[in-house]
Parts: structure tokens; sequence; C-alpha cells
């Protein structure tokens, strides 16, 4: 899947922009004495950027480095004669290739790459024994397949659903605004109703205030009686992916019905 | 070898228990139910590699040498102190003097507890009044906020019980306080539970799908209880039984009728029952496998 190669290109190594390499940065001899000054003031600023976007005590290499792309990005295009401070303009690039590092590379920052590069192998792993036996897995034997302990394989399911709960949300790569949508909107384009006729009328209406690509997913696999996996293949995202969606509108429905215990 | 070392603090109630049998395969229970609070506590890198690994090793350390082979019970607590986190890992068998004996000569070579008093900051062994072990440790490290678990007097109620159950039919049981801390354990356990009782991956997603919808239901009474989970597990099936939670109308913890919590246990061939019995209404249910896994 291409996708996914992508992503974990983007995971190995921070992606450089618009063919920008670091060392080219700096192919003006004159200016490097200058420049490295002005990167040794920023860096902390750079780093405090970073920090922002991590929500673990640890350094987060892959960030910092994003960061401090973003501060050379500012020290080559910042103009001086324009009359503001470097800083006025060096935040909002930082954050900018932020941002863009945080989207394109579709990962929560937070999942720790060996975690991450593992997380890949289940899926993929979940994804080959399915094609496989036309039935999805069994824990046991996805821990078999890969070597793995059940309890790697657990860890690993959690780390997908944690950072494509967020991949989800994230605008698409290449988006260049929020306006475009995020991969959650494009699921859902047909509309498709919800026609369970055992349905109460509380939830029939509850349903249209759900988001029209989880009513789908909640049709496919309470009306149609399809699986997880089978939604997954159906509208072209993973199951985790599914599995996400179907808690929230879960979620959701229970809060719009008054479902549940009373407060 | 720092063998007495009392706690700067102490949490005053935790937010999970965790009653089980001492059998090795529930190691990986306890280390998920630690995931799912360390999930909510907001717990995690460095810091939750060493509570996991110094947890592992007193649960260990309970199941190899409590017993001397026999049948008994190892309980965990995991709450937040000031400072961090504090785990506590008990059992009701050899004391831990015999134990740190033994330990020294046995298979194990004396790594557990070497390893247990390197990674937390502070360990107070204590030897409770009707004999065993409890382990005390405490782990400074950064945490989010967690609501302060309630003043729920029927936790100890519920911990024989949780406690008679493990020993007869090896039934694992949870109490956890709050919606988030309870959704992220409840969720972690039976996922872990489910792969034990072979659930194909796309069973697995619907148990955790299920896990939070019935936290969900039970929401509006978790600010003034805990919630009480006992679980057994069966080849191809899980049993659990939520409660007894106090609370007005026993109809509703099973959800309205063609609702959307009714949808899911119905989809999901889910027999359910409600039942009032003492201090108030339990859900009951079977979970099957789910799919057609091999």
């Amino acid at each position: 899947m291409t996708a996914t190669t992508t992503a974990h290109t983007d995971v190995q190594r921070p992606p450089m922009r618009d063919g920008a390499n670091p060392d080219a940065l700096w192919d003006s001899r004159e200016e490097r004495a200058s420049r490295e000054a002005l990167v040794a003031r920023y860096m902390p600023l750079a780093r405090s950027l970073a920090r922002r976007y991590r929500t673990s005590p640890e350094p987060f290499d892959d960030l910092q480095q994003v960061a401090a792309l973003g501060l050379l990005k500012a020290i080559q295009r910042f103009d001086p004669e324009r009359g503001f401070p470097f800083e006025a303009f060096a935040v909002p690039t930082i954050l900018g290739e932020l941002r863009r590092y945080f989207r394109d590379s579709s990962w929560a920052v937070r999942v720790p790459r060996k975690s991450q590069e593992r997380a890949l192998r289940v899926r993929e792993a979940n994804k080959t024994l399915l094609n496989e036996t036309g039935r999805p897995p069994t824990v046991r034997r996805l821990a078999e397949y890969l070597e793995l302990e059940v309890e790697e394989v657990l860890d690993a399911l959690q780390a997908i659903q944690s950072y494509e709960a967020l991949s989800l949300d994230a605008p698409r790569p290449g988006a260049t605004d929020d306006s475009d949508g995020s991969l959650g909107d494009v699921i859902g384009k047909r509309d498709h109703g919800f026609e369970l006729v055992e349905l109460n009328a509380t939830l029939q209406s509850a349903l249209r205030s759900v988001p029209e690509r989880q009513r789908r997913i909640l049709h496919l696999r309470f009306a149609a009686g399809m699986t997880q996996s089978e939604i997954a293949a159906e509208i072209g995202v993973s199951q985790m992916q599914v599995s996400r969606l179907l808690r929230r509108s879960l979620d959701q429905l229970r809060d719009l019905t008054g479902d549940g215990l009373e407060g | 070898m720092r063998d007495h070392v009392v706690p700067t603090h102490m949490a005053e109630r935790p937010n999970v228990y965790l009653t089980a049998r001492n059998r090795p395969e529930n190691l990986l229970l306890a280390r998920q139910a630690l995931r799912g609070f360390a999930d909510a506590a907001g717990v995690e890198g460095v810091a939750l590699a060493d509570i996991t690994t110094a947890v592992s090793e007193a649960c260990t350390n309970v199941m190899l040498h409590a017993y001397d082979g026999a049948v008994g019970l190892l309980e965990l607590e995991l709450g937040l102190t000031d400072e961090g986190v504090l785990a506590v890992v008990r059992d009701a068998g050899v004391g831990i003097r015999p134990r740190v004996a033994l330990e020294r000569g046995g298979a194990h070579g004396g790594v557990g507890l070497t390893v247990i008093l390197a990674l937390a900051q502070s360990v107070e062994f204590v030897e409770p009044p009707g004999g065993g072990t409890e382990v005390r440790m405490e782990f400074a490290c950064e945490t989010g906020l967690l609501d302060e678990p309630p003043a729920d007097r029927r936790v100890a109620e519920a911990q024989a019980r949780f406690a008679a159950a493990a020993e007869d039919r090896d039934a694992v049981g949870v109490l956890v306080a709050s919606p988030r801390v309870a959704a992220r354990v409840l969720a972690r356990v039976l996922c872990a539970a489910a792969a034990r009782a072979d659930f194909s991956t796309d069973g697995l997603a619907d148990t955790e799908v299920l896990a939070e919808a019935i936290v969900g239901q039970c929401e509006a009474v978790l600010d003034a209880e805990y919630l009480p989970a006992l679980l057994a597990i069966a080849p191809r099936s899980l049993s659990l039984r939520v409660g007894p939670l106090e609370i007005p109308d026993p109809a509703a913890l099973a959800g309205t009728a063609g609702g959307s919590f009714a949808l899911l246990i119905d989809r999901l061939d889910c027999e359910t029952a409600v039942f009032a019995e003492d201090g108030g209404t339990s859900l009951e249910m079977r979970i099957p496998a789910l799919d057609g896994a091999i």
C-alpha cells in the first residue's frame, strides 16, 4: 500500500520539503558565520516550539530536527529590510514546518519509533493473513506469524489506533488548509440511510446528527452486518479506523439519545 | 540494598484494583491493566517502561514464590500520588523475608527484587496482618490529572467477592475509578482476555468497542462509585459481570430497547441479563468470539 510506504519513510527520516537539503542552505560562505550565529541564538526557540508538539517529557529527535529545519528556512528567507523582527517571521515558519510534518507523516508524534515500525508490521501481517484465508487471524496466530509476543501484538494494535485516530482527523497530505477536508470526510460521500425497523425513534433521529461517514460505517456494521475488516476493505480505510469511528459514533449516539444511566 | 524506604506520600485511594489468581498467564492481564491506567493517566515513555518492568517483577515474584505451587491470589493497585505513580502488589502467601532467601537461591536468580529496588523511587515491603507480602512502589514521573477516586465503601466487599471468584474459578476482577480510566483499563483487560480466548483481530476490535460502550452506559454513576467488573475467560468466549452499581433504574444499564447499546450487544450476539442483587444492579454478559476466526 502506497500510503503505508510513504508514512514509513517519513517516520524513518524527517522529510526534506521542496527538495531542500540542509547543506544546500549553507552554500554562501560569506553568510555562513552570521547564519550560524542566528541558528545558535534561535535554536532554543525552535526547541520550545517542537516541545509544543509532543506530550512526553523525553526529547523528541524528529520534531527537533523538523523545527531546526524550519529555523534554517526562516533564516534563509528572512528579509531584514521589511522592517519587522526576526522572531515574528521565524515563529510561524517553524510552526508551519512542524504542522506540515505532523500532517504528512500521519503518525501521532508520541508513538515511539520502534513501536511504529512494529505496528506497521502487525498491520501488514493482519492484512496478509486476512487475504490468505479470507478471515481475520487470531491474535495468537498473528503473533506466531510475526514471531512476536501476544502482548507485543496487542500493544501494536493499540499504537495503530492511537495514530490513526489522529490521522483520520488530520488534514489530508497535500491539503493547503483545513478547508480541504480530512480523510474522514472522504469516506462517506454517498448518503447511506440506516434502515433498521427495530430502531427506536430517538435513535433514528439521533442518527441524522451523526456525520455521514460514521453513519455509513454504522450502517455497514449494524444493518448490513459486515465485520470491521469487511467494512475497512469496502471503504478503503484500515480496520482500526473503522473501530475508532464506531466507538466515536456510539459515544455520540449515547449522548444524543440519553441512553445509559441518568446522571 | 535498600530494604525499607518509606514513601513520601501515599495515594489515598487507588484508581485501579486488580484481583487474579497467581497463574503466569494472568501477568499479561495485570500488565495490560497497567497500560490502560497509563493511557488514561498520561504516563508514557521511559517512566511507563520502568513502572511496567518493576510491577511485572513484583507480580512474577508472587507467581513463582509466594504460594509454593499452590493456588493463591495476586492483587495489584494503581494510583497517582503528588509526584507520580504508586503501584502496590500484594499476595497472601509466604512472607517477603523467606521469599528473598528463596529467590536468591532459586532459578530466578534474585533479579526481581533488585530490579524493583533499582527502578522505583521508593519501595516498601509490608507484611500484612494475615500474612503474605505487600510491595509498595512509588515512581516519580510526569502524569496527567485524574479525578479523585470516590470514597466507595463497597470496595472491600467487591474485593472479597473477586478474591473468592479468582480462587474458585480463575476469574479476574477489576475495580476502576473514573470513566476515562475505566474505559481504558476495561478495554485493555478485555482485549488481553480476548487474545487468550483466541478471538480474531476483528473480534478484538469489537471487544474494545464493547468495553467503551459498557463504561459509557455506566458513566453517570462513576463519579460516586468504582466500576466493578469480573471476567472469566473460556475458549472462544468471555463472561463479564459489571456491577453491582447503585443505580435508580436497572433497565437503563441494559440500554433502551432499539437504542445504540442494545443494538451493539444484539449485533455482537452477546447474551445479556440485568439483575438486581445485594447492593445494586448488575449487568452480566457472555461475549462470543464474535467472528469466524481460524
